[in-house]
């Protein structure tokens, strides 16, 4: 009974984190959203939150991707089941966008963005080194995806 | 043979102790990096919180205590106790240990970039300060000759009675005042040195070359404003991301306190930070206590969050408000120099023509020069020690190190 109980306890922290996870890709979308929302204006305490919580987003989805092998399989084997071609337009951003956002980054010689905006690309590269050759190659089957990921130095040719 | 042996070795000791190092501003931060000692110790403890994980895995595996199973043939009810050694990863608290080590390495590493950027800031400034002494001699010197050319002025016109013998030895206590000075900041200039090489982790038998920097051109740089720069200052803080990770793990000491009926872990902690909140072994009326202390402990660490918040603020604003005032105000420094150099090159012409001035005018022009050149110099190197604490405030340039999970994730396969 007491081994029992401690399985199933188990079992529904490892699923919890998961979804976590999950969560946190999804949320990826509307976190972009109001991204775009800044391009345009300058940039301000509010913005620069906006910012933030974009790209920490992405990094945070990384590293629970890198931090824990369970998960990486996890994906894997789910990959297909919910990967769709829209999940790249709706989670990244454009080499244009994310250049407007680094040059607003820069002021007086100095950087005063979060430091995951700066690092956007490696960020992006580490996510797409744990991707097996096939998902990859459903990722760049979309070609604005692969033109965007390229520019971003994501992915190579 | 022996001789020989002995003078090789006394030649080599003697060029090592002469050896002279050329430092630069830009390898001091390498330097620190590499060789400063407390850098250097600090980095062991993050290898120390990096390997405790590494035990709190190995941990949840199964392993073998001889004196359990010899327990098992009399009592087969201690077969529940040996739960702990054959399936360890069954106790949920092990898992909850392992977590909560994962956040306390996160911590320690925020704790060693903070660390570093203070060595790597400290070195910097240090060096500043040090080539503005330099440059302070300089100009001491300058003084001096100023002096001494009055001096022999002076000399002749007392020869030929012209003028008092007192002035005389006004003047040359004068000099003898401007030689003590010299004295003096050649001391502290030594001084400087020395304790750039220990920042540096360079042995103090060798003499650190300071190469000279390029001052930036003021009249060139904006005034920057506190609003643009408060956010990366709070967001990038490793003081603050620290608490950040501890509080974080505090939920897993709950959750501990919570699963205690399962067992304690018998995985420790890499941190000491939580170890005044009690958990009992097993399920008994304590358990309210230890989640109410853990809450308290949640409050602690916000308040220290929230102080931290403010320094970090009120330092920012003190560096934002030097900065623009250096901006504001440099044209007027370059005008008093330019004045003070002009109002005495005008007195000493009309003193070589044989000109009716008085002595002590021409030193008060002297000493208007030097206060002058001082204060210009000291300007412009306060405003590039105000820039550099900027940058170690946002952690830009030389201090720009990753915060932990990013560093992990950049690392991870690149």
């Amino acid at each position: 009974m007491k081994i029992l109980i401690i399985i199933l306890i188990t079992l529904t922290f490892s699923s919890c984190r998961y979804g976590v996870t999950y969560s946190g890709l999804s949320e990826l979308k509307e976190k972009k959203e109001k991204v775009e929302t800044t391009l345009n204006s300058d940039l301000n305490i509010e913005s620069q939150k906006i910012l933030r919580d974009y790209f920490k987003g992405v990094k945070e989805v990384v590293y629970d991707l890198s931090s824990n092998s369970s998960m990486q399989s996890y994906m894997h084997r789910k990959f297909f089941r919910y990967f769709s071609q829209q999940m790249c337009a709706d989670s990244v951003l454009s080499k244009k966008q994310y250049d407007t956002i680094m040059s607003k980054c820069n002021v007086s010689g100095f950087y005063i963005c979060s430091e995951e905006v700066r690092s956007y690309s490696a960020i992006l590269r580490t996510a797409a080194s744990y991707l097996t050759g096939s998902e990859l190659s459903a990722l760049k089957k979309d070609e604005s995806c692969k033109k965007n990921l390229l520019a971003l130095g994501a992915i190579n040719e | 043979m022996k001789i020989y042996i002995y003078i090789i070795t006394i030649v080599l000791t003697s060029l090592a102790s002469a050896q002279e190092i050329d430092v630069s501003l830009d390898d001091v931060a390498q330097k620190v990096r590499e060789s400063n000692f407390t850098v250097l110790e600090n980095a062991q403890r993050v290898y120390q919180a990096k390997e405790t994980i590494n035990f709190s895995k190995r941990n949840l595996l199964p392993r073998l205590n001889f004196w359990n199973v010899l327990k098992l043939p009399f009592d087969w009810l201690s077969s529940v106790d040996i739960v702990q050694d054959i399936a360890p990863f069954l106790v949920p608290n092990n898992w909850f240990r392992l977590s909560q080590n994962k956040l306390f390495y996160l911590a320690q590493k925020e704790q060693y970039r903070a660390l570093w950027a203070n060595e790597v800031m400290t070195a910097k400034l240090l060096y500043l300060n040090a080539l503005r002494d330099r440059d302070f001699l300089r100009i001491l010197k300058v003084q001096e000759s100023q002096v001494d050319e009055l001096l022999s002025i002076v000399k002749s016109r007392v020869i030929l009675g012209g003028e008092r013998a007192q002035i005389l030895k006004f003047f040359e206590i004068r000099k003898l005042e401007i030689q003590d000075d010299i004295r003096s900041l050649s001391t502290i200039f030594f001084d400087e040195k020395k304790a750039l090489s220990f920042l540096m982790g360079v042995p103090s038998e060798k003499e650190l070359k300071l190469v000279d920097i390029e001052l930036p051109s003021l009249e060139d740089l904006s005034e920057i404003s506190f609003d643009t720069f408060v956010f990366r200052a709070l967001d990038n803080a490793p003081e603050i991301n620290q608490y950040k990770y501890i509080k974080d793990s505090l939920r897993f000491v709950r959750r501990e306190a919570y699963f205690s009926f399962l067992g304690a872990s018998s995985t420790s902690r890499s941190s000491s930070v939580f170890n005044n909140i009690p958990v009992q072994d097993g399920l008994g009326f304590g358990m309210g206590s230890s989640l109410r202390i853990a809450g308290s402990e949640s409050k602690i660490l916000e308040i220290n969050m929230n102080a931290t918040k403010e320094v970090i603020k009120k330092n920012l604003y003190n560096l934002v408000n030097n900065y623009n005032s250096y901006l504001k105000n440099i044209e007027g420094q370059k005008n008093r120099n330019k004045y003070s150099q002009e109002n005495f090159k005008l007195i000493k012409g009309q003193l070589v023509l044989g000109g009716s001035i008085d002595p002590l005018e021409v030193l008060t022009s002297i000493e208007s020069v030097f206060d002058s050149s001082i204060s210009l110099t000291n300007y412009e190197y306060e405003a590039v020690t105000t820039m550099e604490k900027i940058k170690r405030s946002i952690f830009n340039d030389d201090y720009s190190k990753k915060e932990s999970k990013l560093h992990l994730v950049i690392k991870g396969r690149n």
